[in-house]
Formats: structure tokens, C-alpha cells, sequence
């Protein structure tokens, strides 16, 4: 390992023929870091890992991950790597106990997560790959790629197929990693996955880097709508007004507020009246796309939404 | 070369190499079992050899070929047809299934992800090959070098001895050709289909070729051409230049197959 950037790309590109992978990719992560890679399908995250993992050649441009070319170092990169790729394809007829044994071989030292892990995912060893559900296949790709405690993990949509209590085990464990000082380059279409467990999101669509952010600033520029409904007629006026607030809409008995930021105010005027029932929903990807760079998806520079536009 | 790699891939075939080896030793004591009964009928069996057209006389066993002796029938009912036949199926199978097999599962991708170069995955799959071949021939020929003498079948054991280096470099050219084609594509379906594909065109190239005097020149180009067990068993006669052959493709498949192999993008 070396100072500095652990994953640095240069005008990392990649061309299936004439279609475009990923282009012009300049981006790199720091020690500690925990860094979003988010677009939607196809927007090339997949392609841009599979680079870092040395899986596939680049067209142009470099990627170096932990100090190593990423495509002709890629044996030695591997040994500070931990991975978990989109689709995970296991040897189906081994027991778990034994594809563990079989990865492990190809370390020069025990795994000092292994046991530690087993019990937090709750798996069981004995069953064979073929056996597993699609959750447990997973959490078998997330102990594969982080027995061993690598200095750098690259997951590609890491809690795909895991219930809402696993995928809080899993953030904790992630977060253990960070604070142990090791970097994670994680891949999502999901804000949420990304704004609970992200330093710094880089915002990836239609093969281009078109951002890369803060998580504070992603949050504190995040397009939101809640649904109040309260027990007597509320003028949406005195909404209407509040900071943060971009519109307010009258839904046959409810009020649709979209809010863009802090929610502080908007909640404590809520407040003062009496609410039936509230509904605060994560915005889309689609939505962030839109707050953040119109309709076009970064194909132009970004564009805040002033209050009044939604 | 990755130790590693190979206890599994021992493990993982153990039992398709005991199925293989165990049928085609099992085939080996049946055609041990007809000689007796046949040998009884040389003349016979003699006047109907002479009676077939030279043309196909010359494709299944030649000239000066004796099809009423032990290395003769054995050479005809087994070392050119039914164990050809499975030890290509094996080495097909084998071979597109280390490299395609692989990528087509997904399970490249993680064998990728370890600190493993893709040069070791495929040079000690390469080996492992190379090492079921030979158990798989051992397994083939050991009853007959064993039961030869108890059914009367006149056969000189260095014959046996000398045939084991030509089948190993015979399967294992074939074995190269389809590993190389492994390498290439990413589904086993097609890596099979072309291996098939070429070995039924080196076959029927052989077969025309004997028959067919307007084409014999370029028989040299079919990889049967270089494989005449009944000229081991029968005239002790090691044929060095097609061995030289056989090495040379084996070697050049497997250097194009590291070649491709390190250059190609996986998991597409």
C-alpha cells in the first residue's frame, strides 16, 4: 500500500464496440473513505468495477487501486481487495464451509474476520451454495469478499437480496471498516443505501462522471415529498411560506409538500396542528436526478431548483 | 501453477475421472472377452477383411494391416473407435469446461478476485488435464496389458508401453485445441460446439483422405493422421516425427490460449 489515493481513475474509458461503457472518468478515494458510485442501470458503475477489479481491459485511461495498475498489477491488487460483483455466482455444488476453505487458500494468512462474520450474518457452513437463498448467497459474497480484512473493498449493489435487518448489519460492519481506516468503493442505483452509509457520492449517468458531492450537501439539497393528513382544513399558504419549501399541492384530503433541504420548519409547523396521518417518502433516483440537473441527467451543468419549481 | 486450484479441481472431477476410467476399463475386459471366441475363426474373420473394397480397407486399418491378430482387433474395436470416441468426449468436456464453463457460471469472477494470476488459473488447469489424461489412459490399457496373456491375445508389452506416449500426446493435442477454444468464447456451449465441430472435420479429412488419392496430400493436415496405434502394438516403431507434430500443437494451442487468455476481457 502507498500514501495517498487508495482508487484513482485518469480518463478511465471503456468501449464495448461502438457502445459506450464508461468515458472520461477521473475521480480517486482516500483512506477511510466509504465513497457512493451512484447512477441508475446502465449508467456504467458495473463496467467502472469490473476496470478497478481488473476484470476487463480499459479502452483508454488508467485505474490504480492501492497504488497498483488496476489491469497489469492485477494479481497483487487483488491481495488488498475485497469484492463483491453485481451478480454473485458461487460454486453451486460445495458446502459453504468449503468454498470458504477454498478462497482462503489463496491468502497468505488466515482470515481474521471469518468467525466473527459467520455469527453476525447468521450463516450456516454446513448447507451446499445450491441450497441458499438468494439473501444468503449474498451475505456468503459479503463474507468472501470480507474475511480477511482488506484494506480496500469494491462492492458492486452489496445488500442486493438481503432483508432490512441484515442490510443494517451489514452498514455497521461497513462502518467498522471505515473506522478501522480502510476505503470502500461501493456501487448503487439506491440513494438511500448510498446517503446512510457514504462519505462522498460520485453521481455516475450515461457513461459520464457527471458529479461528485459531499453526502452533507447531497442531503441538504435532496428533493423530498411528505403527505399530511390532518384532522381540519389547513390553508397550504402557511406552508407555502415556510424555508425549504418548494410547493404545496391540496390531494383530494391531504396536502403533498415538496421540500428541498431542512425539514425543521416545516416539521414544527405540522405540528401545530392536529395530523391524522404522515407520509414521508425518499425520493427517487429519478427525483434527485431532477433536483439536481434537470431533466437531461447531467448532460449540462448542475441546476438547483428554486422554491416554486418541482 | 496454483495448488490451490488443483486440490479443487481433483476434488470437484474425482468422480467424473473414476466414471470415465472405470467405463472404458470395463469396455477394455469386454473386448478381452469377445478375442477368444473371435481367434477361434482367424480364416474366417481373414477371407472377410480381404473381401471389403481396398478403399475402405486402407480408412479403418491400412495396407499391410492384419485385422485377424490380437493388436489388429484391438486396434480396430477399440483403440480406434470406442476409445477415441469417449477419451474425446472427455478432453472436450474437461477442456471447455476450466476456462467457458467457468466464465459462463460467473464463477470466473471470482476466482479473479483473488490474488491469482490468469496465467496460474490456466496453466494449472492446463495440468490438471494433462494429469486426468494419463490416469484415464493408464485405466484404459492396464487390462489389457493385464488380461492379454489369460485370453490368449498375442501382445508385446513394450508395444502397450510405447502406445501410452503417442495417446497422451494425441488426446492432449485435442485437449489443447478445445482448451484454447475455451479461452475465446464465453459460454461452453460454443467452445464444445467448435471443438466438435473441428475434430469431426480432422476425422472426416482422415477418412477421405485414405480413400480419396486427390486429397492424401493434405492429410498430414487431420490430427487422426498421427495417430496409428496398430503401427505401436504391431511394429514397435515409435513414430517420432508425429510425435514432434503432436508437441507442436499442443504447445502452440496452449501458448495462444495464455496469449487470449491475459488479454481478454472477462465477465462482459
Amino acid at each position: 500500500m502507498t500514501d495517498g489515493p487508495n482508487i484513482i481513475c485518469r480518463g478511465l474509458a471503456k468501449f464495448y464496440g461502438t457502445t459506450r461503457g464508461i468515458e472520461d472518468l477521473d475521480l480517486s478515494v482516500e483512506p477511510g473513505e466509504i465513497f457512493g458510485f451512484l447512477g441508475p442501470n446502465g449508467a456504467g458503475k458495473t463496467t467502472t468495477i469490473r476496470m478497478l477489479m481488473g476484470m476487463i481491459r480499459p479502452t483508454r485511461g488508467s485505474a490504480t487501486v492501492a497504488g497498483l495498475d488496476a489491469w497489469s498489477d492485477a494479481p497483487a491488487v487483488k491481495l488488498h481487495v475485497g469484492h463483491i460483483p453485481g451478480d454473485v455466482a458461487l460454486y453451486e455444488n460445495l458446502h459453504v464451509h468449503d468454498l470458504l476453505d477454498y478462497i482462503d487458500g489463496f491468502r497468505p494468512r488466515p482470515d481474521p474476520l471469518r468467525e466473527e462474520l459467520i455469527e453476525r450474518l447468521e450463516l450456516d457452513l454446513s448447507k451446499k451454495v445450491k441450497a441458499l437463498s438468494r439473501g444468503n448467497r449474498q451475505k456468503v459474497a459479503i463474507l468472501l469478499a470480507m474475511m480477511f480484512d482488506p484494506e480496500i473493498l469494491i462492492l458492486d449493489e452489496p445488500t442486493l437480496g438481503l432483508d432490512p435487518l441484515m442490510q443494517q448489519e451489514f452498514y455497521t460492519i461497513l462502518g467498522e471498516f471505515k473506522d478501522r481506516g480502510h476505503t470502500v468503493f461501493l456501487s448503487s442505483h439506491i440513494l438511500s443505501e448510498v446517503e446512510r452509509s457514504c462519505d462522498r457520492v460520485g453521481i455516475v449517468k450515461g457513461g459520464r462522471l457527471v458529479d461528485v458531492r459531499a453526502i452533507e450537501e447531497l442531503r441538504q439539497n435532496k428533493i423530498r415529498h411528505m403527505d399530511v393528513l390532518f384532522r381540519e382544513h389547513v390553508d397550504p399558504a402557511e406552508f407555502e411560506r415556510l424555508p425549504n419549501v418548494l410547493s404545496v399541492e391540496q390531494l383530494d384530503s391531504s396536502l403533498r409538500i415538496t421540500i428541498r433541504g431542512d425539514v425543521d420548519a416545516l416539521v414544527k409547523q405540522i405540528a401545530v396542528h392536529q395530523v391524522e396521518d404522515l407520509t414521508f417518502t425518499q425520493s427517487s433516483l429519478e427525483d434527485f436526478f431532477l433536483s439536481f440537473y434537470g431533466p437531461s441527467g447531467g448532460e449540462s451543468e448542475p441546476q438547483y431548483p428554486e422554491k416554486g419549481d418541482s | 501453477m496454483n495448488l490451490n486450484i488443483l486440490r479443487r479441481a481433483i476434488a470437484d472431477k474425482r468422480i467424473t475421472i473414476l466414471v470415465y476410467a472405470a467405463g472404458l476399463a470395463a469396455y477394455a475386459v469386454m473386448i478381452l472377452a469377445i478375442w477368444p471366441s473371435l481367434r477361434t475363426h482367424v480364416d474366417t474373420l481373414n477371407q472377410l477383411w480381404q473381401s471389403y473394397p481396398a478403399s475402405i480397407r486402407k480408412a479403418f486399418g491400412g495396407e499391410n494391416f492384419a485385422f485377424a491378430t490380437f493388436d489388429g482387433f484391438l486396434s480396430v474395436e477399440y483403440l480406434k473407435q470406442m476409445w477415441v470416441i469417449v477419451m474425446i468426449a472427455f478432453m472436450v468436456s474437461i477442456a471447455t469446461g476450466a476456462i467457458a464453463g467457468e466464465i459462463e457460471k460467473g464463477t470466473m469472477e471470482l476466482l479473479l478476485s483473488q490474488p491469482i494470476s490468469r496465467r496460474a488459473i490456466l496453466v494449472t488447469r492446463h495440468f490438471f488435464l494433462s494429469l486426468s489424461t494419463l490416469l484415464i489412459i493408464g485405466a484404459s490399457l492396464a487390462p489389457i496389458a493385464a488380461g492379454a496373456p489369460i485370453v490368449g491375445g498375442d501382445l508385446r508389452n513394450l508395444g502397450l508401453l510405447l502406445l501410452i506416449v503417442p495417446a497422451f500426446l494425441f488426446y492432449m493435442a485435442i485437449g489443447s485445441v478445445s482448451f484454447f477454444f475455451s479461452t475465446i468464447f464465453n459460454s461452453r456451449g460454443r467452445a464444445i460446439f467448435t471443438s466438435l465441430g473441428l475434430i469431426i472435420f480432422w476425422y472426416a479429412l482422415d477418412i477421405l483422405a485414405k480413400i480419396n488419392d486427390t486429397i492424401s496430400h493434405v492429410h498430414f493436415l487431420s490430427l487422426f493422421y498421427y495417430w496409428d496405434p496398430y503401427r505401436y502394438l504391431h511394429d514397435l516403431n515409435f513414430a517420432w516425427g508425429d510425435a514432434a507434430v503432436l508437441v507442436g500443437v499442443i504447445l502452440v494451442s496452449t501458448a495462444a490460449a495464455v496469449i487470449w487468455f491475459e488479454r481478454r476481457d472477462v465477465a462482459v
